[in-house]
C-alpha cells in the first residue's frame, strides 16, 4: 500500500533527524561530554517513526531506549533531549537523568522509559483500563524488544489487556538480539506475534525497516483499539545495528548478519522508494541533510549553554 | 463477556480391561483424600488447625489419576491445596495430619503446616504458597533431570488463575526449548479464588495456552480418574521419552470456597450444591464399581470404616504429639551453617521484651 507523499516526507525527516542526533549523541559521548551509558537505535528508526506517526495526538505511547524517533514525532524537541543527554536544566528531566531514560513528558503523551523490559507494558495496559472507565476514546501504545518478551511480565500485560479489550497496540521490536543472546536461544517459536494467537488477540508480524509497513499495520491496530475492538500485538523484525549500549562491541554477532542487514537499512530504503516515485531527488536530499545539520548545530548550541541543575533543588521532583 | 463450558465433560471410559484390585485401590484412595479433607475442615473449625487452610474436596479423582500414572522416579511440585498428594504419594496420614496440626512429628516437623507439606523420600517437593511460585522450581527439577541422565518427569501442578502469572510463561519458554521432561498439571477447578476463569483468562481454553510456544496441550475430564490416569501416563511417556513438554488441563469442580474461610458467595448456592452431587468423582466412581461388578456394597461398606479408622488414628496421632520445641526454633532453617545467625534464645527474648514480658 502506497503512502501519500506528505506522510513519506514527514516520515523521511523524522527519520533522518533521528539517526542524525543519534550519530550525535555518539560523538558527544566519545568527546565525553555525556557520561555514563549512551544507546543507539540505529536501524529501529521506521518502527519508532512509522508507529509514532499512526498515533493520534491525545494518544500515548511508552518508547523504549531504541525509540529515539517516537520522542521526537510525538514533540520532544532536538533541543531539549540534547539539555537531557547532557544533564542539563533544560533536558526533559532537568538534568535529573543523563539518558534516553527519564524522557517522559505526559504533555506530549511519552511515559517515560523504565529500564527494566517490560515494565512499562503494564503501565500502558493501566493507563488504557483508565482510558475505558473514563470513556475517553484514546489509544495506549507499549514498546518493548524480543528480550522482553520472555519476561513473565509480558504474558500479564497482554492477557489484562486482551481480557478486558483494551485499547492498547504492542509493539514488539524484534532485532535479533536480547543483549548478547540471539533470539533462537531465548525461544522455540519463529514469530513472537504468533503468541497473540494465545490470549486470542490478532498478531501481525510486519517488516520493520519498511516505513509504509509499518505505518499501515500500526495505524490499522490504533483504529482497532480506538473502536474499542480490543488490543493487538505486533512484532516488527529488525536487527540491531551497534552494540546493546555504547560500551558494547558486539563481537558475538556476526559480521555477515550485519552486512546483510545494511542491505535493507530503513532510512537507504524509503528514499528508494521515494525516489522511485518521483518524491525525492539527489539535491533535495542534501537540502534535507543541512537543514537537519543546522538544526542540530542550534539545539547542540542551546543544550552546551543550559547549566546544570542547582545543587539546592536536589529533592525536587522525587515525590509527586 | 465470552461464556464457555468449564466444566467437566465426562465420557467414561470402560473398566473392561482394567484390574480390579487396581481400581478397588483407587476407590480407597479416592476415600481417603475425601475423609481426610472432611474431618481437616472438622478440625480447622475446632481450632486444630491455624492459619490457611485449602481443600481437595471434589479433585480426589484429579490426584488418584496423577498418582496412578506416576513412578517413583517421578517428582512432584504443587500448589498450597496439596493435602491429597502427598497423601496418595504414599506419606503417612498420622504424619500429614501432625502437620496440619503444627506439630513436631508432621511431615515438615511442624514448621510448614498445610501450605508447605514436603516429602523428599517419595519425590514430594512441597506445596508452594505462592501462586505461580512452584512452576519455576518444578522447571529446574526438570532440567536437573535432563542433566543428570536420570529417569523420570516433573510434576507442575497449579491452578487454573495461575495460568495468567507471567512464571507460567517464562516456565513454558524455557520447558519447550530445553526440551525438558515436565508435564504442566493444571487443575482447572473453574475459579481462581473468587474469579471466574475467563474473568481472568483471555484464553479461557487452558489446553491451547501452550500454543505460544508450541506445547501441546491436552484437556482432561478431573472427575474420572481412569480418563487422567490414561492422559498422563500418554502425556508422560512422552515427556521421559521425547523430552516433549505438555499442558494437561484437567477440569473439575470445586466442591466448596476457595480456603476454609471463604463463604464462596459469588458463586449460585444452589448450582454449588447440584454440581456437587454432578460432579462428585468418587460417588460416580462407585456407581461404576457396583454396576460392573468389580465391587459390592460390602466392600464400600468395609472400605469406610477402615478409612474412618485410619484418619481418626491421624487425628489421635496428631492431637497427643508434642509441640516443637523453643529450642529449636533455627532448626532446619539453613542446609549448612550460616554465619551471624541469633541463637534461639536471643530470638525468643526478643519476642518476649516485644510482647512487654520482660
Amino acid at each position: 500500500m502506497e503512502l501519500p507523499p506528505d506522510l513519506l516526507h514527514q516520515a523521511h525527516y523524522w527519520m533522518r533527524l533521528t539517526r542524525a542526533l543519534d550519530d550525535r549523541g555518539t560523538f558527544l559521548h566519545k568527546q565525553s561530554k555525556i557520561v555514563g551509558g549512551y544507546f543507539s537505535q540505529i536501524g529501529h528508526e521506521a518502527i519508532s517513526v512509522g508507529a509514532a506517526l499512526a498515533l493520534g495526538p491525545d494518544d500515548v505511547a511508552a518508547p523504549m531506549h531504541r525509540d529515539l524517533g517516537a520522542y521526537l514525532v510525538r514533540g520532544i524537541t532536538p533541543q531539549r533531549i540534547l539539555a537531557q543527554y547532557l544533564g542539563r536544566v533544560d533536558g526533559v528531566s532537568h538534568g535529573r537523568d543523563g539518558n534516553i531514560h527519564g524522557m517522559g513528558d505526559l504533555n506530549y503523551g511519552i511515559v517515560g522509559f523504565i529500564s527494566h523490559l517490560p515494565a512499562s507494558l503494564p503501565v500502558m495496559v493501566g493507563m488504557a483500563h483508565a482510558f475505558v472507565l473514563k470513556g475517553e476514546a484514546r489509544v495506549a501504545m507499549g514498546f518493548y524488544g524480543d528480550g522482553g518478551s520472555s519476561q513473565g511480565l509480558s504474558h500479564e500485560a497482554l492477557n489484562w489487556a486482551a481480557t478486558f479489550r483494551l485499547p492498547v497496540v504492542f509493539i514488539c521490536e524484534n532485532n535479533q538480539y536480547a543483549y548478547s543472546t540471539p533470539v533462537v536461544r531465548q525461544m522455540y517459536v519463529d514469530n513472537i506475534a504468533d503468541r497473540a494467537l494465545g490470549y486470542g488477540m490478532p498478531g501481525a508480524v510486519v517488516d520493520g525497516n519498511d516505513l509504509s509497513a509499518v505505518y499501515h499495520v500500526t495505524r490499522t491496530a490504533v483504529e482497532r483499539a480506538r473502536n474499542g475492538e480490543g488490543p493487538t500485538l505486533i512484532e516488527c523484525k529488525t536487527m540491531r545495528m551497534r552494540g546493546h549500549a555504547i560500551h558494547d562491541n558486539m563481537a558475538y554477532v556476526p559480521p555477515t548478519l550485519l552486512e546483510e542487514w545494511a542491505q535493507r537499512d530503513p532510512i537507504l530504503r524509503l528514499e528508494a522508494h521515494m525516489q522511485e516515485r518521483g518524491l525525492l531527488d539527489d539535491a533535495a536530499l542534501s537540502d534535507l541533510l543541512a537543514r537537519i545539520e543546522a538544526e542540530l548545530d542550534a539545539a547542540q548550541a542551546f543544550a552546551e549553554q543550559s547549566p546544570y541543575p542547582d545543587p539546592t533543588t536536589l529533592t525536587d521532583g522525587v515525590y509527586a | 463477556m465470552r461464556t464457555t463450558v468449564n466444566k467437566p465433560r465426562s465420557h467414561m471410559i470402560s473398566l473392561e480391561h482394567e484390574a480390579p484390585s487396581d481400581l478397588r485401590h483407587y476407590y480407597a484412595q479416592m476415600l481417603l483424600l475425601r475423609r481426610f479433607e472432611e474431618r481437616t475442615s472438622e478440625m480447622y473449625v475446632k481450632a486444630k488447625i491455624g492459619g490457611y487452610c485449602h481443600l481437595n474436596l471434589g479433585e480426589e479423582a484429579t490426584i488418584v489419576g496423577l498418582n496412578a500414572a506416576l513412578t517413583p522416579d517421578d517428582y512432584v511440585f504443587t500448589n498450597y491445596r496439596e493435602h491429597g498428594y502427598i497423601l496418595a504419594r504414599g506419606a503417612d496420614p498420622k504424619r500429614v495430619m501432625a502437620e496440619l496440626f503444627g506439630k513436631e512429628t508432621g511431615v515438615s516437623g511442624g514448621r510448614g503446616g498445610s501450605m508447605h507439606l514436603f516429602d523428599a523420600e517419595r519425590h514430594f517437593m512441597g506445596g508452594y504458597a505462592i501462586v505461580g511460585g512452584q512452576v519455576p522450581l518444578a522447571v529446574g527439577a526438570a532440567y536437573a533431570l535432563k542433566y543428570q541422565g536420570r529417569p523420570g518427569v516433573v510434576i507442575a501442578q497449579m491452578g487454573d488463575a495461575t495460568t495468567n502469572i507471567g512464571a507460567f510463561y517464562e516456565s513454558l519458554n524455557l520447558a519447550k526449548l530445553w526440551q525438558l521432561p515436565v508435564i504442566f498439571f493444571i487443575v482447572n477447578n473453574g475459579y481462581g479464588m473468587g474469579t471466574a476463569v475467563e474473568r481472568g483468562s483471555s484464553e479461557p481454553n487452558l489446553a491451547k495456552k501452550g500454543a505460544s510456544f508450541r506445547i501441546h496441550g491436552e484437556r482432561v475430564d478431573g472427575t474420572d480418574v481412569i480418563a487422567v490416569r490414561d492422559a498422563v501416563r500418554r502425556l508422560r511417556q512422552k515427556a521421559e521419552q521425547d523430552h516433549e513438554p505438555a499442558i494437561l488441563d484437567v477440569v473439575s469442580f470445586r466442591f466448596r470456597g476457595h480456603s476454609v474461610i471463604d463463604a464462596d458467595r459469588y458463586r449460585d448456592a444452589g448450582a454449588v450444591r447440584r454440581g456437587r452431587e454432578k460432579f462428585d468423582p468418587i460417588t460416580s466412581f462407585a456407581t461404576r464399581l457396583l454396576d460392573q461388578q468389580i465391587a459390592d456394597q460390602a466392600f464400600l461398606d468395609t472400605t469406610a470404616q477402615q478409612i474412618d479408622a485410619e484418619v481418626q488414628a491421624a487425628i489421635d496421632f496428631a492431637t497427643t504429639s508434642p509441640d516443637p520445641q523453643a529450642a529449636d526454633l533455627y532448626t532446619f532453617m539453613y542446609a549448612t551453617p550460616v554465619a551471624n545467625t541469633p541463637a534461639a534464645d536471643d530470638a525468643l527474648r526478643a519476642v518476649r521484651i516485644n510482647r512487654g514480658e520482660e
